[in-house]
C-alpha cells in the first residue's frame, strides 16, 4: 500500500502572547513542531504499511528548516520524505496549497491512500485535505477515528460526525483527515534518528512540478489578508459570591440570560 | 509573484516592523531591517514603517465575473430537520442584503429537504433553490460537492455561505476547490464593502489573540463557513413568501463513499458543536466517580458536556468531548467549566465571544483572566445544589 502523508511545520504555541501595553505580538523563543494531528496521520500510515507492506512518503511544503521536521518523520519510520520550497510557494492560502501538494502527489506516482491530520493548529481551517483530495479527483472522508479494514480496493473507517459516529466504505484511492482519537503516536527511536540523519530529503521546486506558476503561492490563492488586529477586550468579570445556593441561583439565571431562553418550571 | 523587499536608503533600522510581523519573519542585520523566508506577504508590516522603507508588490489579478448576484446560502437537512446554522446564516444573509440590495437564496438538496422550503422563505431566503432528488436525502461528502458546484456554475451567485458543521466544514472546501475560489474558514464577523462591493471576511487567527480580515478579491463566488451560534437567526415569519425553483445537477452513482451506519452519540446526547450551553469540566471536578453528576447536570440544562485535555487522557470521558487545540472547536452561548485551570490549548477550542462562567478551587486558575463570571467554589457542592434547582425539562425523543 502506497500511503502519502501530508505534515505541517506550526508553531508550538499557536495563541500569540501580546505585549499588555503596546498591544504588539512577543515573538521571542517560539519552537515549531510537526502539527499534532499530522503525528496521527503519520502513525496510521506506519500501522498500516506494517499490518499491509508498502511504503509512506511524507510531504510538506514549507521553509527549508522544515527539513527538521521531516527528520524527525523519518526517525519515526517514513520511508522518504519531500520538501516543497521555493520563494514562489510562499503566501499560499489553502486552495493554492492544495495545488501544490496535488502536484507533488502525482509526480509521486501511485498512491492508495493520503492521510492528513484533520487541520493545523496555526490556521485552524481544516480545508486543505478536501481541496487536495477534489484536486486529485479521488474521495475524500474527515474526522476519522479508527480504520477498521483495508483491503486493495476499499478500507472501512468511523468518522466522528455532529450527531456521533458513522461508519464508512471507502474506494481507494482516498484521502482521510483524521483526528486524535485514532491513535498514540509512537516516539522517533536512537537508531531511528541515526537511520534519519543518512536519508536524503527530497527538495523540490517549482520547476520540479507539472503545476501553472500562476495558481501557486501568492499569485495563486483566491483570498488575502488585508488587515489583521486585536480584538477589542470589553470583557468587565463579575466575581458571583454568596452562599451555595445563592452561587448556584446566580449561575442559572445568568444562563438564561445570555442563551434567552424561558425560565424552566 | 509577489515580492516583498526592505529599500536600504529608507530605512533606519528602528525595529518598529519587527513586532508587526505575526510570522516573526523579519530580524535585523546591523543597522537594517532583514526579511526572511517565513514572510508570507502578508503586508503587516508595511504600514508599521514610518519612513515607507518597506515595499510589497502584489502580481497582476484578474477581474472577477461581474454577472455574479446573490447570496446563497446552503440549507444542511438532518433527521427531518435543517441545522439551526441554517436559519442563522439566512438572517445574516438578509442583513447582507440590506448592503448590497442582492437576493438571499436558500439552496436545498435532496426530496424530504426540498418539502420544508416554506421554513427557509420564514427565515428570510428570498428564493428557494431545490434539487428534489432522493439521490441526495442523506448527506454525502461526494456527491452534495458536485451538486453544489454544478447550481454554483448554473446561477452564478456571489456569495456562498455554508454552516460550519462538521459536514459544512468537509465539503465547502471540496467546493471551493473545484470552482478554484477563495474559502474563508469560521467567519466572526461578515460585512460587504459598499464601495467595493467586496465580502470582507473576519475569522480569529493565531489561536484568537489577532483577528483577520480576509478578501476574495478575484474568485466568485466569495465562499465563507461561519460556525453555529455565531450569527443571529431573524424571528421566523410564517407569512413571507419567495419564490420556490426546482433545478437538476447531473450525478454519478456513488460506488466510492458509502455510509455503513450512523450511531447517534445517546445519554448527554446534545451535539457539543451545536448546543447552546455546554458544561466543560476538568480534572478539577476531583474524580471519575462524579461525572454522573455532571451529566446529570447537563441533562437538566439542556447542555453538551465538554471535557479537558487532561480528563479525557486519564480515560473519565471519550475523546469526542475534547474541547481544545487536538479535540474540537465549539461555539455555544455559555461555556460553564468546572475545575478546568484554563491552559491556553484548551480555550482555543473555544470560539469568539462565547460567554465564561467559571468555577474553580483555585482562585489563581488562568481560566478567571477569560471568564465572565468567576466563582471561587468546590465544585461539586455547586453542581449539586443546580442540579436540584434545575427542574430537568421533558425532552422529545432524538428522531433517527
Amino acid at each position: 500500500m502506497e500511503i502519502v502523508v501530508c505534515v505541517k511545520q506550526v508553531p508550538a504555541t499557536t495563541r500569540v502572547q501580546l505585549d499588555p501595553r503596546t498591544r504588539t505580538i512577543i515573538r521571542e523563543g517560539v519552537e515549531l513542531m510537526l502539527n499534532p494531528f499530522d503525528a496521527y496521520a503519520l502513525e496510521e500510515a506506519l500501522r498500516l504499511r506494517e499490518a499491509h507492506g508498502g511504503t509512506v512518503s511524507v510531504l510538506t511544503m514549507g521553509i527549508p528548516s522544515a527539513a527538521v521536521m521531516l527528520r524527525e518523520a523519518l526517525a519515526m519510520g517514513a520511508d522518504q520524505a519531500i520538501l516543497l520550497t521555493d520563494r514562489r510557494f510562499a503566501g499560499a492560502d489553502t486552495l493554492a496549497t492544495a495545488t501544490t501538494l496535488a502536484a507533488a502527489i502525482r509526480k509521486l506516482g501511485t498512491v492508495d491512500l493520503i492521510l492528513c491530520g484533520r487541520q493545523a493548529i496555526d490556521g485552524d481551517t481544516a480545508q486543505v485535505g478536501p481541496e487536495l483530495a477534489e484536486k486529485l479527483g479521488i474521495p475524500h472522508t474527515t474526522a476519522i477515528s479508527k480504520i477498521e479494514q483495508v483491503s486493495t480496493e476499499s478500507l472501512i473507517c468511523q468518522k466522528m460526525v455532529d450527531e456521533g459516529y458513522a461508519r464508512l466504505r471507502v474506494q481507494l484511492p482516498a484521502l482521510l483527515t483524521v483526528v486524535k482519537e485514532i491513535n498514540t503516536p509512537r516516539f522517533p527511536t536512537l537508531a531511528g534518528f541515526r537511520r534519519a540523519q543518512k536519508s536524503d530529503i527530497l527538495i523540490w521546486k517549482v520547476e520540479d512540478l507539472d503545476v501553472d506558476p500562476g495558481r501557486i503561492g501568492l499569485e495563486g490563492s483566491p483570498t488575502q489578508v488585508i488587515s489583521t488586529f486585536v480584538p477589542e477586550q470589553h470583557k468587565t468579570s463579575i466575581v458571583v459570591e454568596g452562599t451555595l445556593s445563592e452561587i448556584a441561583s446566580q449561575i442559572l439565571a445568568s444562563l438564561q440570560q445570555q442563551t434567552g431562553r424561558e425560565q424552566h418550571g | 509573484m509577489a515580492e516583498i523587499c526592505i529599500l536600504p536608503e529608507k530605512c533606519v533600522g528602528c525595529r518598529k516592523c519587527l513586532p508587526a510581523c505575526p510570522y516573526g519573519a523579519i530580524s535585523m542585520q546591523g543597522r537594517m531591517a532583514v526579511i526572511s523566508e517565513a514572510c508570507v506577504f502578508c503586508g503587516a508590516c508595511v504600514p508599521a514603517c514610518r519612513y515607507e522603507a518597506i515595499e510589497l508588490r502584489l502580481p497582476q489579478t484578474v477581474q472577477p465575473n461581474p454577472q455574479a448576484r446573490g447570496i446563497w446560502v446552503f440549507a444542511e437537512f438532518f433527521a427531518g430537520q435543517f441545522k439551526p446554522v441554517t436559519f442563522e446564516l439566512l438572517g445574516e444573509a438578509r442583513r447582507l442584503a440590506a448592503s448590497s440590495s442582492e437576493p438571499v437564496c436558500a439552496i436545498v438538496l435532496g426530496e424530504q429537504a426540498a418539502q420544508s422550503y416554506r421554513q427557509l422563505w420564514a427565515y428570510g431566503a428570498d428564493e428557494v433553490l431545490a434539487v428534489p432528488t432522493a439521490k441526495l436525502d442523506q448527506r454525502d461528502e461526494l456527491l452534495y460537492p458536485l451538486a453544489l458546484a454544478q447550481l454554483v456554475q448554473a446561477y452564478q451567485p456571489s456569495i456562498f455561505l455554508i454552516g460550519g458543521t462538521g459536514f459544512g466544514r468537509s465539503i465547502a472546501p471540496r467546493i471551493a476547490s473545484r470552482l478554484e475560489t477563495g474559502l474563508t474558514a469560521d467567519c466572526t464577523r461578515l460585512e460587504i464593502d459598499t464601495q467595493s462591493g467586496l465580502l470582507h471576511q473576519t475569522r480569529p487567527a493565531f489561536g484568537g489573540n489577532l483577528m483577520a480580515t480576509i478578501l476574495c478579491r478575484n474568485r466568485r463566488p466569495q465562499m465563507a463557513t461561519v460556525r453555529p451560534h455565531v450569527m443571529q437567526p431573524l424571528a421566523p415569519n410564517i407569512n413571507r413568501r419567495g419564490s420556490l425553483t426546482y433545478a437538476e445537477v447531473r450525478l454519478p452513482e456513488n460506488h466510492l463513499i458509502q455510509q455503513l451506519d450512523l450511531r447517534l452519540t445517546t445519554s448527554d446526547s446534545l451535539s457539543l458543536e451545536s448546543a447552546e450551553i455546554v458544561i466543560g469540566i476538568g480534572r478539577g471536578i476531583g474524580s471519575p466517580r462524579s461525572l454522573p453528576l455532571f451529566q446529570d447536570l447537563a441533562k437538566a440544562l439542556g447542555a453538551g458536556l465538554a471535557a479537558s485535555r487532561a480528563v479525557v487522557d486519564l480515560g473519565w470521558l471519550p475523546y469526542v468531548h475534547q474541547v481544545g487545540q487536538t479535540g474540537i472547536t465549539i461555539a455555544p452561548k455559555v461555556y460553564l467549566a468546572f475545575g478546568i485551570s484554563g491552559a491556553v490549548q484548551h480555550l482555543t477550542g473555544l470560539a469568539e465571544g462565547t460567554y465564561i462562567i467559571a468555577v474553580n478551587k483555585d482562585p489563581h486558575a488562568p481560566i478567571f483572566q477569560v471568564a465572565d463570571e468567576r466563582v471561587v467554589a468546590d465544585c461539586i457542592p455547586l453542581a449539586e445544589a443546580m442540579l436540584s434547582m434545575a427542574k430537568p425539562k421533558p425532552k422529545p425523543e432524538r428522531p433517527v
